[in-house]
């Protein structure tokens, strides 16, 4: 004490204080509710980017309904314009691009996707490159498909044979959650070409219904599930 | 603020400690700041982000453990090899090593998956909502990316502003902290790449390594130039104690990285879908532009840094324990330096010289850290420099 007072003493009033702050130090005069005022700025910046990004624009995302009802004649192209299904009139499209919308990059074989939906059903569509047949395809599906993992209750049935519209075969393995009820179909489509090769491609379609679904849509479902076929152009011009 | 401890005694030396207060070279950061605001808001971001990156990968660790594992090993090493890189630009006064991870962090957690995530999803949505499906496909990555992804990246300079002001003082300074949050943004972004490419190929391992393939080579050029632009040219726009505000400059680098970035991820739609081969020889070539333009924006914010290191180390010529010509090559461009090494003659006097310039650069960073003051390191660092020539 005796020090600092001698200091405080020899030093005239006013003058600077001999002793460096600490980095961290911040004087009363440049506090704001206790903060450094200095550090405001910066702080607001960020704070701002953060409610647009996570709240204004999502906000703006929720306040715009998904309006894309399909009508009769949509096709949704799920590869090359030759791999294609059939939605059901009225459905909601919400993935998926349509024959005759197509965009400046077309959708390839192995790529297309699509997602229609239904009130209280969803019919979720998915293809690739797939090397194995329909069941090794549904086993893969029911093992890594986020979707059932959160309805399944561990209680997926036996996979049953089914056909699509064209007699391709595929499989489908029904489940049941504590709500939902759904199921996994797969096709495989073989030799398809794909860049020039003949590749195998797969497809699989993931049906979830909540409690509230209508019956009625269940042929909707089936139809839906027969016309996902495979067409090639070549063979359509072989034909002609 | 803290003080010099070492008393001007002279012009070169009051040169010094005006360059290292200035520069705040040698500054040691304290991350934690309960009266920071930045540093509350940062945290904030951060705590967000670390949640939605566990929700992200959380649920697909063991179905997708394969191709998460090798798009986090492929990479972590990938983003090491760059991160030397940018270590080798930091050469003069270099960031501490704590502002490297917060800002490395923030990009990698804090803006991927706290900010750009929240933001990219949303538009996606209203793209397909108001524009249609086949516009969404064509043109989702260019209208979201741009915009959200170098802003997001961008602010890791803003955050530390506002936790190590001291730190912020030159353009380089930005540019590198800039690379560092464009790394860390570029390697997270990869692995939800790999991991997305496989949940579309139904968990096969092929479609991620395809995506990691393209990815590494395409990527090179990538979020890490990108963010160095934005990041250098908001600390001209906003100016500095050691960089006057050349606010034109500053808008031009931050316009400039936004509207590259849409050029980038709308190639594809804007060249009318051209075939892959064409693309991606396109896309390569954008890529050395990319890596063209990154360079000399680089050279251009560095004389700042020079002058500073000039001004640390000139005591040590008056001094002469280095000459002139040695510093002229600390402060030179590579190949300057590169002719000044080999006009040493023989092996043994370039490898001397190369040390010599090396062991500077040591006694400079050792003279910020101690602020000017003469202390057993510096006593050290500049012995070294005479046992290097012996």
């Amino acid at each position: 004490m005796t020090t600092t007072e001698s200091t405080t003493t020899a030093e005239p009033p006013g003058e600077a204080s001999p002793w460096p702050p600490p980095d961290d130090w911040v004087p009363v005069d440049e506090r704001v509710l206790g903060f450094d005022k200095r550090t405001l700025w910066p702080g607001l910046v960020v704070l701002a980017v953060w409610a647009i990004f996570v709240h204004v624009v999502p906000a703006i995302n929720d306040a715009i309904e998904f309006d894309n009802p399909i009508e009769s004649g949509d096709v949704v192209d799920l590869g090359n314009e030759e791999l294609t299904f059939v939605p059901s009139v009225d459905w909601n499209l919400e993935d998926g691009v349509l024959l005759d919308e197509e965009g400046i990059v077309p959708v390839t074989l192995g790529n297309g996707t699509a997602l229609v939906t239904e009130e209280a059903i969803s019919f979720d569509v998915l293809t690739s490159l797939w090397d194995g047949d329909a069941e090794a395809l549904l086993d893969q599906v029911l093992d890594i498909d986020d979707a059932i993992e959160t309805v399944i209750a561990a209680d997926v049935q036996d996979s049953i044979d089914i056909v699509n519209a064209d007699g391709v075969p595929g499989k489908l393995a029904p489940f049941r959650g504590t709500e939902e009820v759904g199921f996994v179909a797969t096709y495989v489509f073989e030799d398809v070409n794909v860049n020039g090769a003949e590749l195998d491609v797969g497809v699989s379609a993931t049906v979830i219904a909540e409690p509230t679904a209508d019956e009625e849509f269940a042929d909707d479902v089936v139809a839906m599930l027969q016309s996902i076929t495979y067409h090639p152009t070549a063979a359509e011009e072989d034909r002609g | 603020m803290s003080t010099i401890t070492t008393p001007p005694t002279d012009t070169g030396l009051a040169a010094r400690a005006r360059a290292i207060d200035s520069s705040g070279w040698g500054y040691k950061v304290k991350l934690v700041q309960p009266r920071n605001f930045t540093f509350w808001v940062m945290t904030f971001v951060f705590v967000a982000g670390a949640l939605n990156l566990v929700l992200e990968f959380g649920p697909n660790l063991e179905a997708y453990s394969t191709p998460i594992t090798q798009g986090v090993v492929w990479f972590t090493v990938y983003g090491l090899a760059i991160a030397w890189i940018i270590n080798r630009l930091d050469r003069y006064s270099p960031i501490p090593g704590r502002i490297r991870l917060l800002a490395f962090l923030w990009g990698g957690v804090a803006a991927t998956f706290g900010l750009a995530i929240h933001y990219n999803q949303a538009i996606f949505a209203i793209l397909a909502k108001t524009q249609g499906i086949s516009f969404k496909n064509d043109w989702r990555a260019a209208l979201s990316a741009p915009i959200s992804e170098e802003i997001a990246k961008g602010l890791a300079v803003v955050v530390v502003i506002g936790v190590a002001p001291r730190i912020v003082r030159t353009a380089t300074d930005g540019f590198i902290i800039g690379a560092f949050s464009g790394l860390a943004f570029q390697v997270f972004e990869d692995v939800i790449y790999v991991l997305q490419a496989s949940q579309a190929g139904f968990g096969q391992s092929g479609p991620g390594l395809n995506a990691a393939l393209t990815r590494t080579i395409l990527g090179f050029s990538g979020h890490w130039m990108w963010t160095a632009i934005f990041c250098a040219g908001f600390v001209y726009l906003i100016g500095t104690p050691l960089q006057p505000p050349r606010r034109g400059l500053g808008i031009l680098m931050m316009l400039l990285t936004p509207v590259g970035h849409f050029l980038w991820n709308g190639a594809q739609p804007l060249l009318g879908n051209p075939s892959q081969d064409a693309l991606m020889l396109t896309m390569l070539g954008y890529s050395a532009v990319i890596a063209v333009i990154f360079v000399a924006f680089y050279r251009m914010t560095l004389p700042p840094e020079r002058q500073t290191m000039r001004d640390v180390l000139q005591p040590e010529v008056d001094a002469g324990v280095i000459t002139d010509d040695e510093l002229d090559a600390l402060v030179a461009r590579y190949r300057v330096r590169r002719k000044f090494i080999k006009a040493a003659g023989g092996h043994a006097e370039r490898r001397t010289r190369r040390h010599v310039l090396e062991a500077t650069h040591d006694l400079a960073d050792r003279i910020a850290t101690a602020r000017g003051a003469e202390t057993g390191e510096v006593r050290h660092a500049r012995a070294e420099i005479e046992r290097m020539r012996t």
